[in-house]
């Protein structure tokens, strides 16, 4: 017992569960905006779904600290979105949990949307045409068809987010900066500690989200390996 | 089984009855749209009155092209296509029906179940409109008519090729679309399970009155169809309907063909 509790005095809960908190959040919130978002760019030719898409894949290669900071500057009240969202919450986005809530949401949009985008791509077309042919709507063809079809994609999008939102630092450090209990997530509680020259404490939390990062890819190449259950392609 | 409309005429003296299908489809590479991207050109029209038309054309001639276009899983580039007497597409006019407002019930060679449905669920998949009564009523009737009944709690893996293929007819069949379009729907299967299913078909098309265009680049199978009373054998060579009328006419050659290798 002594090593554990070693190490769980080292760690700061605090931040862990805000982490985790903060990553359940968002993840519940992606998973069925990826799917909406997905089932429409799957079948969409139009040149609105390639900017689209291709905006959604822009947290992928942009600094997190480029969209940390164009969200604090639309949060504010410098801005007219801004000034319309303290007028709807009652105080400034910036530096609250829903604030890092909406930087999440956005930084792991890609992380969600694309293996699902994948998912539905694969799904074989003569499915999706008897569908259409038997006069399925399109909430129809998402639950009944396309969702079935890529139950493989969306438990890995799920964890990708999930762990993704786990590991992130600029966007938070930007919207979020560090305070316990509201937006000092694990990777900023990390970063305190080795500022600070704790490198005890910063060894164990980064144990920690390797650890989480881990289980997560574990996951997500169990689903993903040839032959796993879940991907279901035609009859 | 039920009368079901439109009515098609019982027996096929073609030019006296109202067509239940008529097209003018022209249809070539077209810059906007992916899936227009073939090489292929149709200049296709016809005008079907019987029962059943035998639509049968080599591998490339267009005929799952035509299919989808009458379908409309495909948009040609002009032309019209009129469904029981409702105009679905015309080019010139502007109108489109999206593929489930045109009435068309479209099998092709591959069943395409849906693979995390049971029979059952596929078979009421284009019913969710009806009530439950109504739903179970088609699916046993549905059921009763391709023997499936002992079949409905199985999902599409674990039925036979004659098996799914017998299940994707009958969801197709069971919103009882307007006219019944297939794509050499027993291709893929052997010679014994063609023949069971074709007669079931067979059966099918006695009792119903929905008139059906059947496709497909085997000659035998045209000849046992296209010579049902009222049938109407369409030969199509190119992307263009090259002859239409009964099967003895349209088939003349090779019928001679065959004979002469008999002698």
């Amino acid at each position: 017992m002594r090593p554990l509790q070693l190490r769980l005095q080292h760690m700061d809960r605090q931040a862990l569960f805000l982490t985790l908190r903060l990553a359940a959040v968002t993840t519940a919130i992606l998973l069925p905006l990826a799917l909406v978002l997905s089932a429409w760019l799957a079948r969409s030719r139009s040149w609105v779904a390639h900017v689209v898409e291709a905006g959604v894949g822009l947290p992928l290669v942009l600094p997190p600290t480029v969209l940390g900071f164009y969200l604090l500057v639309l949060m504010g009240p410098a801005t007219a979105p801004g000034r319309l969202l303290v007028r709807m919450v009652g105080h400034p986005l910036a530096f609250t949990f829903w604030g890092l809530v909406i930087g999440s949401v956005l930084y792991s949009l890609p992380f969600a949307v694309q293996p699902v985008l994948a998912g539905f791509r694969g799904i074989d077309t003569a499915l999706l045409e008897s569908a259409e042919l038997l006069g399925a709507s399109r909430l129809r063809l998402l639950m009944r068809v396309l969702l079935p079809g890529a139950r493989a994609s969306v438990l890995a999008a799920a964890v990708l987010c999930f762990a993704h939102t786990v590991g992130e630092f600029g966007v938070v450090l930007m919207l979020g900066g560090s305070i316990p209990g509201v937006t000092r997530t694990l990777s900023i509680a990390l970063y305190d500690q080795v500022m600070d020259g704790n490198y005890a404490a910063a060894n164990h939390m980064a144990l920690a989200l390797v650890a989480i990062s881990l289980a997560a890819l574990l996951v997500v190449y169990s689903v993903a390996r040839p032959g796993a259950r879940g991907e279901t392609g035609g009859a | 089984m039920e009368a079901r409309q439109p009515m098609a005429p019982e027996s096929g003296s073609g030019e006296q009855a109202t067509p239940w299908l008529s097209f003018r489809i022209e249809h070539g590479t077209h810059p906007h749209r992916a899936e227009t991207a073939s090489e292929l050109t149709l200049t296709a029209e016809a005008s079907l009155s019987g029962p059943l038309a035998v639509l049968v054309g080599p591998s490339g001639a267009g005929k799952t092209s035509l299919l989808r276009s009458i379908a409309g899983l495909l948009r040609p580039r002009r032309g019209f296509v009129t469904v029981a007497g409702t105009t679905v597409w015309d080019s010139e006019q502007g109108i489109w029906l999206r593929p489930a407002q045109r009435g068309c019930g479209l099998v092709t060679q591959r069943p395409a179940l849906f693979p995390a449905m049971t029979a059952r669920d596929n078979i009421a998949f284009g019913l969710h409109a009806l009530s439950h009564e109504e739903r179970e009523r088609r699916v046993g009737e549905m059921a009763a008519l391709f023997r499936l009944e002992p079949l409905l709690s199985r999902r599409p893996s674990r039925l036979s090729g004659g098996e799914q293929q017998r299940v994707a007819v009958a969801r197709t069949l069971a919103p009882y679309p307007r006219v019944l379009l297939l794509d050499e729907p027993f291709a893929g299967l052997n010679l014994d399970l063609k023949d069971a299913v074709l007669t079931d078909l067979e059966i099918w098309l006695t009792e119903t009155r929905t008139p059906v265009l059947y496709v497909t680049h085997d000659v035998a199978e045209t000849w046992r169809l296209g010579t049902r009373p009222g049938a109407d054998v369409l030969r199509i060579e190119n992307g263009a309907i090259v002859s239409q009328g009964p099967a003895a006419r349209v088939l003349a050659a090779e019928r001679a063909q065959l004979l002469t290798a008999l002698e």
